[in-house]
């Protein structure tokens, strides 16, 4: 029982990961370059949202905070990723890092670094099961996750944008001939990153603490998720985020690990470095194709 | 250095002024009224200076990155506070220990990290920041109670004895870390000019080549990643010994997001760069501390300083010498050529294979011969005029195989690329192996190169099985390739990209090439020899010091010839060697590989699509068709051969026929 009780309680990290892994995939597919900025499109939104909450509706301020995630995708895609594009795949990195430092120091200058306390989007409250409970956001956020995964995989296989994206990922230039415009795919795919990504870092937000640093570095499991996955597949990256949530969530709630400070950490670089130790070192004809 | 030169240099005003700056820099802190904070300012310059070319190395001349920097700094630091508390070591004893953790740590990261090549990196790096973070600087009994790391006051010497150096003395400290700093840079300086120096950049370039000429990719990023992070725990034990304490803040992510900043806004390749960036940061973090308004701003302007330069000015503080320079010139009147801009290079080497280099389509597609008025004939078998000795092909079973590839089969998933293909090749021939697009002649050649894997048969070259064997330790056999598109290092002139080529023939270590020992620059000045005999060889020394980058195309070709040759290899590989040629220099590239084997006595095997010119040069000829040997003989058999007239016009010829045909 209390394993089962344990397992419950990753709900909510699988849940984030696995839509921050979406997103790195879908914008990986369009621009080739792993977003390390990506912690940056999770603080954004959450922040956003905070902020208008005290003012606004809930539900609007949701809706601006994810948008907020879509436009810091688009301006990160603007500002560094073109502008990058034809450089060494070093050169991309430290772009999207250092899009990464900048939003992470705004935001911590802006809000400071203390924790938060991040409204609820569900209802506040627990699902009780025996001596300990699940909150009722954590629940929502793995069901929400599982309603857009579902709409990203119709989005790709279903629907003529979802095709046009796929085809310009694969080749531009036919993609192009084909009357594809590959910026606004390219575009498309950092929009829907970024609102993945706000969904995820609010409801994340809601269950957790609002604080820059913790929240945006959640979305480095998503990358070892992403690694298990593959690069190129949307239901690889969910079962990764299955992998690296149940891992970083259950794991250090097993008795005996649960008393070391930051053993969830170490458990999501065991994971990361175990997976990566798997992949061979050799040069192959691959390694031409820059 | 003889006495001449050396009075001259004394002599000089460029000598003049150095020795007042070292005078200067030595005797500031003396000047009576120069502010204590000013000093510790200085002494703060010095640790990122340190921190910063630790970048450089990994990022700048290796192309590797590191986003966990800070956490390296750290155990640095921690490792210092536990043997200074633990076993009593003072410094500067502790900062061996220092190092060495440090080292090792980055050794245990690169290790695992190295594994998931280029885009995962960074993620790796960032994970082992994260952990050190969260779970390593956490540990009581590595970090102390809280995170916090405190030691005792260090002296060097004994306490009230005499010499004794106590370091809490500002002045003392700032002697301290630039003297560690100036050992740093020479032996980073006398790195870069060295074996080691050039292997890093030809991994930075291209991994692939790299491996090629006999340089062990992965072994080469580990030990830039285990030097990179002893540089970041020797700046971690000044750290500490200088402050005599250190908290977990100044370890996390924001902080290795700082050094990335100072690094790169130095310009990530040059290490005066770096100096620049480490001073120019140390003051800005007086000002921002000093200027209440600026408070909390930093990492602000920091990020900000990172983007600017990224996306404005990528060559950084390093850049700008050269920048105001010709822009001084152009205010004189002078122009000057090839101007290297610090807004238009790349951060770190160009990307591999890359587009400036490129010609015509990528690898996977067979690039066709230019049309060719003159030639325009329908099936262009014909021999040559620099056709060479056709009776080597006469009594070729003597002669001991240089290649004998047995049974070759390659799948690619269900796709059988190459089908039970049996090579032979042999002393002082050669060979050519023809076939139309698809034929899966660059797969059979790669498998031979070491970049594909069989899936049956064996490849010995020289004797020995080499079907398993990786890329590098196929060349110390004594095999150097080309590639179809061309693998030079971009950023390197072609005397560099040639000294890179002598990495097997150079046996000084590391270690020598650190404090550029006499072994290591006579091993360099014999491999400049040698390289300069190579370019006599092949009529290149005229390009010797430029840029390969901006060199033309056919040009190129010659100099990636030249490049294998220089390995000492006694047999080269040719992948689509005039691809991309026009017919002078494809006449060129004929002659000069038939010199090669003439006066040099290398035995050559030629992947091509160029039939007249591989029938021209050829002893003995394969054809591949659809992952199958067609046909084999000497090119007079082979022009006669009917099937191999009716794969090129009938079948599969939508390539190389028409193409002249129709121009």
């Amino acid at each position: 029982m209390d394993i089962i009780v344990t397992a419950l309680l990753a709900l909510p990290l699988v849940g984030a990961y696995a839509l921050f892994a979406l997103g790195i995939v879908v914008i990986f597919q369009a621009s080739r370059v792993l977003n390390l900025a990506h912690g940056g499109m999770v603080i954004v939104p959450a922040y956003m949202t905070y902020a208008l909450a005290q003012h606004l509706p809930l539900a609007l301020s949701l809706i601006i905070g994810v948008g907020s995630g879509s436009l810091v995708g688009l301006l990160v895609e603007r500002i560094f990723i073109r502008t990058l594009r034809g450089e060494s795949m070093t050169t991309q990195t430290v772009g999207t890092v250092a899009a990464f430092g900048v939003i992470l120091a705004l935001i911590a200058k802006v809000f400071g670094t203390t924790p938060l306390p991040m409204p609820s989007v569900f209802p506040q409250g627990f699902v009780h099961l025996g001596s300990s409970g699940i909150k009722y956001g954590s629940i929502g956020l793995f069901v929400v996750m599982l309603v857009l995964a579902g709409g990203m995989f119709a989005l790709f296989r279903f629907t003529s944008l979802g095709l046009a994206m796929r085809g310009a990922a694969q080749n531009s230039r036919a993609a192009q001939l084909m009357g594809i415009n590959p910026i606004r795919t390219t575009q498309i795919a950092w929009v829907l990153g970024g609102a993945l990504a706000g969904v995820a870092g609010i409801l994340l937000a809601g269950v957790t603490d609002l604080d820059p640093y913790n929240l945006s570095l959640q979305a480095l499991p998503a990358f070892v998720a992403v690694l298990i996955g593959g690069l190129e597949s949307l239901p690889g990256a969910v079962l990764g985020a299955l992998i690296v949530g149940g891992v970083v969530g259950v794991l250090p709630g097993l008795p005996g690990l649960g008393s070391i400070q930051g053993a969830p950490q170490l458990m999501l670089m065991i994971v990361a470095f175990v997976v990566m130790a798997r992949r061979g070192q050799r040069l192959t004809a691959g390694d031409l194709r820059a | 250095m003889n006495r001449e030169l050396r009075l001259q240099l004394t002599l000089s005003p460029r000598a003049t002024f150095a020795f007042i700056v070292a005078a200067a820099v030595l005797a500031w802190p003396w000047i009576p009224g120069v502010p204590y904070s000013v000093m510790g300012d200085a002494i703060v310059a010095g640790q990122y200076a340190i921190v910063a070319v630790s970048l450089v190395l990994l990022i700048g001349w290796v192309g590797q990155i590191s986003i966990a920097q800070a956490a390296l700094v750290g155990i640095g630091a921690y490792s210092t506070g536990l043997v200074s508390r633990g076993l009593n070591i003072p410094f500067p004893g502790n900062l061996a220990f220092g190092a060495v953790a440090a080292g090792l740590a980055a050794g245990v990261l690169g290790i695992v990290a190295l594994r998931v090549r280029g885009l995962y990196l960074a993620v790796a790096t960032l994970i082992f920041s994260y952990v050190s973070d969260e779970f390593l600087f956490r540990q009581e009994w590595f970090a102390g109670h809280g995170g916090t790391s405190v030691i005792t006051q260090p002296i060097i010497g004994k306490a009230g004895g005499y010499p004794s150096f106590d370091l809490s003395d500002r002045r003392i400290l700032y002697y301290v870390v630039w003297a560690c700093a100036a050992a740093i840079f020479y032996a980073l300086a006398n790195l870069r000019s060295s074996k080691t120096g050039r292997a890093f950049f030809a991994v930075r370039g291209s991994e692939v080549a790299a491996a090629s000429l006999g340089i062990d990719v992965v072994r080469y990023k580990l030990l830039a990643f285990v030097l990179s992070g002893m540089l970041a725990g020797i700046a971690g034990n000044l750290l500490i010994v200088g402050q005599l304490a250190v908290t977990q803040e100044e370890f996390n992510l924001t902080t290795s997001l700082f050094y990335l900043s100072i690094a790169v806004v130095g310009g990530l390749s040059s290490l005066g760069g770096a100096a620049a960036a480490g001073l120019l940061f140390a003051g800005l973090q007086e000002v921002f501390f000093r200027v209440h308004a600026f408070n909390g701003l930093l990492d602000i302007v920091s990020a900000g300083l990172l983007v600017a330069v990224l996306l404005l000015y990528r060559g950084g503080l390093s850049a700008i010498p050269a920048s105001a320079r010709r822009r001084w010139q152009q205010v004189k009147g002078l122009t000057r050529p090839a101007p290297v801009d610090g807004e238009k290079v790349d951060l770190v080497g160009t990307p591999e294979g890359s587009r400036s280099l490129r010609h015509g389509g990528d690898e996977r597609e067979d690039v066709e011969a230019p049309p060719d008025g003159e030639e325009a004939k329908v099936l262009p078998l014909d021999p040559q005029p620099a056709r060479a000795a056709a009776d080597m092909a006469v009594g070729r079973a003597d002669r001991p195989e240089v290649i004998a590839a047995e049974g070759v089969t390659v799948r690619f998933g269900g796709l059988v690329a190459n089908d039970d293909v049996s090579v032979s090749v042999r002393e002082g021939e050669i060979v050519g192996l023809i076939g139309p697009n698809g034929a899966g002649k660059t797969t059979f050649f790669n498998a031979i190169a070491g970049l594909n894997q069989p899936t049956a048969g064996a490849v010995h070259i020289f004797g020995t099985d080499v079907t398993a064997l990786p890329v590098h330790e196929r060349a110390k056999l004594g095999v150097a390739r080309t590639f179809q598109a061309i693998q030079l290092f971009g950023q390197l002139t072609v005397l560099e990209n040639l000294m890179v080529a002598t990495h097997l023939q150079n046996h000084t270590g590391v270690i020598r090439h650190l404090i550029g020992s006499e072994g290591s620059i006579k091993a360099d000045l014999a491999a400049r020899k040698r390289v300069l005999e190579a370019l006599e060889l092949i009529g290149l020394t005229d390009i010797a010091e430029k840029i390969v980058r901006d060199l033309p195309f056919g040009t190129l070709r010659m100099v990636e010839v030249a490049r294998a040759v220089v390995t000492g290899a006694k047999l080269l590989m040719l992948d689509e060697p005039a691809s991309g040629l026009d017919n002078v220099e494809t006449r060129r590239l004929s002659d000069l590989l038939v010199r090669l084997r003439h006066e040099l006595g290398i035995t050559i095997l030629v992947i091509e699509h160029d039939v007249p010119f591989v029938t021209g040069i050829s002893d003995y000829m394969y054809v591949l068709d659809r992952g199958r040997l067609l046909a084999w003989g000497t090119p007079q058999q082979i022009q006669r051969d009917e099937e191999v007239v009716a794969a090129y016009l009938g079948r599969a010829s939508t390539e190389v026929v028409p193409a002249r045909a129709s121009s």
